[in-house]
């Protein structure tokens, strides 16, 4: 199963060293992970894992992480993000919105 | 500089075509800050060393003559979330080197669910996210202009330039600015003594 946590943590724990567990989420299980993922988003869990490791930047670069309410995606440049959509089952490439959360990994 | 399409993309069957633009960014100091790249095509594009951004931009279509006047070409370009008129305001766009390449490419093969097709969409990317990889591709690159950014305006839209030929430095030996220079003599003076053909002396 694939969502845009999932794609997005997969293509980051390729280049980083990311915490592999998270109060109870464990991202090696991506199925239970996908399964309660609405949970997840509900609590605003995501900022909360993101912000753990991850300091908020104003603009982005490449690797960057942007959030919104309904999902995550990795900065491409200054300018667009790529994240996995769900309706088109699809990585998708969008512009990064003024008012998305941007983040940037400490060990960057 | 050539125009010339050579039979390398003539040869296949099919043909697409895309055009690359380049924005030099100075800061306002005058050091050179960066290269923006964008693309007309639908999804990014890579050269082997640089990537292409894919945006809504369009041009104005290119005339050329024997005459020795200055051409000029009006570029408007998403704005990006009013991305692009923030960076214009922090840095310098005007009198930086613009240029606009055509590339005409031979479609790469690509397999759709289990469908294998001689000439796909355009899009081979080896990264996570689309992304078209020209430099194996059968194709041919040539320059359509090169110059310099003159003037821009913006909306919250739309980012539109307004891009002349370098042979604007013949005429016009420092940047226009926006005030007259028959009433700030002094100020155009100054600056004449330290401006060179556009850019600042650094001897």
């Amino acid at each position: 199963m694939r969502n845009c946590f999932t794609e997005t943590i997969s293509y980051l724990d390729q280049k980083f060293d990311l915490p592999q567990v998270w109060g109870k989420w464990t991202w090696s299980d991506l199925e239970t992970f996908v399964k309660h993922q609405s949970k997840f988003l509900a609590r605003k869990d995501h900022y909360a894992f993101f912000a753990s490791f991850c300091k908020p930047v104003k603009n982005a670069q490449a690797d960057d992480v942007i959030l919104w309410d309904r999902g995550v995606g990795v900065c491409i440049n200054q300018f667009f993000y790529w994240t996995y959509d769900h309706t088109e089952a699809a990585v998708v490439t969008r512009k990064i919105e003024q008012d998305a959360t941007i983040m940037r990994l400490y060990n960057e | 500089m050539s125009k010339t399409v050579t039979t390398n993309v003539r040869n296949d069957d099919q043909m697409a075509m895309l055009h690359l633009f380049e924005f030099d960014m100075y800061t306002l100091a005058g050091s050179f800050d960066e290269t923006l790249r964008f693309t007309d095509h639908d999804v990014f594009v890579y050269d082997g060393s640089n990537e292409y951004t894919p945006l809504n931009i369009t041009f104005d279509r290119l005339s050329e003559d024997f005459t020795m006047s200055s051409d000029t070409i009006n570029v408007a370009i998403d704005n990006i979330n009013e991305e692009l008129s923030a960076l214009a305001m922090a840095k310098e766009w005007r009198n930086n080197r613009a240029k606009i390449s055509r590339v005409l490419i031979t479609p790469p093969s690509e397999t759709v669910d289990g469908q294998s097709y001689d000439y796909s969409i355009s899009e081979n990317s080896s990264v996570a996210y689309p992304r078209l990889e020209i430099a194996s591709l059968t194709k041919d690159t040539y320059v359509l202009f090169e110059g310099v950014i003159d003037t821009f305006s913006t909306t919250t839209q739309t980012f539109t330039a307004q891009l002349t030929t370098k042979f604007t430095y013949w005429q016009k030996p420092y940047p226009s600015r926006t005030y007259s220079q028959n009433e700030f003599t002094s100020i155009v003076n100054a600056i004449s003594e330290v401006i060179y053909w556009g850019r600042q002396k650094t001897v």
